[in-house]
């Protein structure tokens, strides 16, 4: 029997230079085609590239039972792109919005991006922490962040292509387990 | 990872029938239409549904044109001109227009340099017609 073919649109967001597109690059197993131009004034410091429209890269996992294909969207990090999360995010099965542990200056958008998903239609929301210092445990983080909406918090090093792909594996079993409840629920 | 039957038959459901129509009017519409090269069907979240097109990569196609067509009907709101009709970008190598075909669907066209895009349009429409028509009346 052919394995069970399953898509899932998962959006990766987080504040500019949170280490979205450095995620999706290590994650994807086809090349990531992308909207990354040259930084100019004050952002130009930080970083020499950002995205302006969106990131898109693919993740497939196959076993005997499934094969999964994850369709993986990253967003601009800035506020003037806010209007590129309503067009990513339609029809997003889970969003994973980034946070750098070590620089607490991006944690408002991460506190914002997660109410801004949890608001929309999509079902799963994941708080990815990337960059936790290795003597930090994930709670100790989750304490200082202070997560209004208590989405799940997932460890994940961005430039680490295991730990990238580990945590998507992590959302996409989220989503799953979000779909199983919703369907017990409407047979209840 | 664990999965009940029933998620699993659910989320498949219909999508194999609804890939094959939709992948023969593509087929057909880009065989009989002048200067066309390529088509390819995609909901309007970005995911491919159905194409014909010389790509290696149909799934980035799908997901840039869906956020593209998102950027355009933007663009013509932001200007109060009212509503989108369609997005066309050309290279040196031709066409790409992207349409709107209903209201959760997207139909792209690759047409080539010396293509009459008018008569592309013209022939684009009635497929984007006949795509929304399918999408609703397919499960």
């Amino acid at each position: 029997m052919a394995a069970q073919e399953l898509t899932f649109k998962i959006v990766v967001a987080g504040a500019f230079g949170v280490g979205k597109t450095t995620l999706i690059n290590h994650i994807s197993d086809t090349p990531v085609v992308g909207t990354e131009v040259a930084t100019s004034g004050d952002e130009a410091e930080s970083k020499s590239s950002t995205t302006v429209g969106l990131e898109y890269g693919t993740y497939r996992l196959v076993d005997d039972e499934f094969d999964i294909s994850l369709l993986l969207f990253g967003t601009p990090g800035q506020e003037r792109f806010r209007f590129m999360w309503d067009i990513v995010s339609i029809g997003a099965d889970a969003a994973l919005v980034l946070v750098d542990a070590q620089n607490d200056a991006t944690w408002d958008d991460a506190r914002a991006a997660l109410a801004y998903f949890r608001a929309s239609a999509t079902r799963t929301v994941a708080l990815g922490v990337n960059r936790l210092a290795a003597s930090t445990a994930i709670d100790e983080f989750l304490l200082r962040f202070n997560d209004p909406t208590n989405s799940v918090a997932i460890a994940c090093n961005a430039i680490d292509r295991e730990s990238a792909r580990s945590a998507i594996v992590e959302v996409l079993s989220l989503v799953l387990d979000d779909a199983e409840s919703l369907l017990q629920d409407e047979l209840v | 990872m664990t999965m009940t039957e029933p998620l699993a038959v659910r989320l498949s459901e219909g999508t194999t029938t609804r890939a094959e129509s939709l992948r023969e009017l593509l087929d057909s519409s880009v065989q009989v239409l002048p200067g066309v090269a390529g088509m390819l069907a995609a909901r309007t979240d970005g995911r491919a549904l159905a194409y014909c097109v010389a790509t290696s990569d149909p799934g980035a196609l799908a997901a840039l044109s869906a956020a593209a067509l998102q950027l355009g009907q933007r663009l013509v709101d932001v200007l109060g001109v009212g509503g989108f009709d369609e997005l066309t970008v050309r290279s040196p190598a031709g066409y790409v227009t992207i349409y709107a075909a209903g209201p959760h669907t997207i139909l792209v066209v690759l047409s080539h340099r010396t293509a009459n895009l008018a008569r592309v349009h013209l022939g684009a429409r009635t497929v984007a017609t006949r795509i929304a028509e399918l999408r609703t009346s397919l499960p």
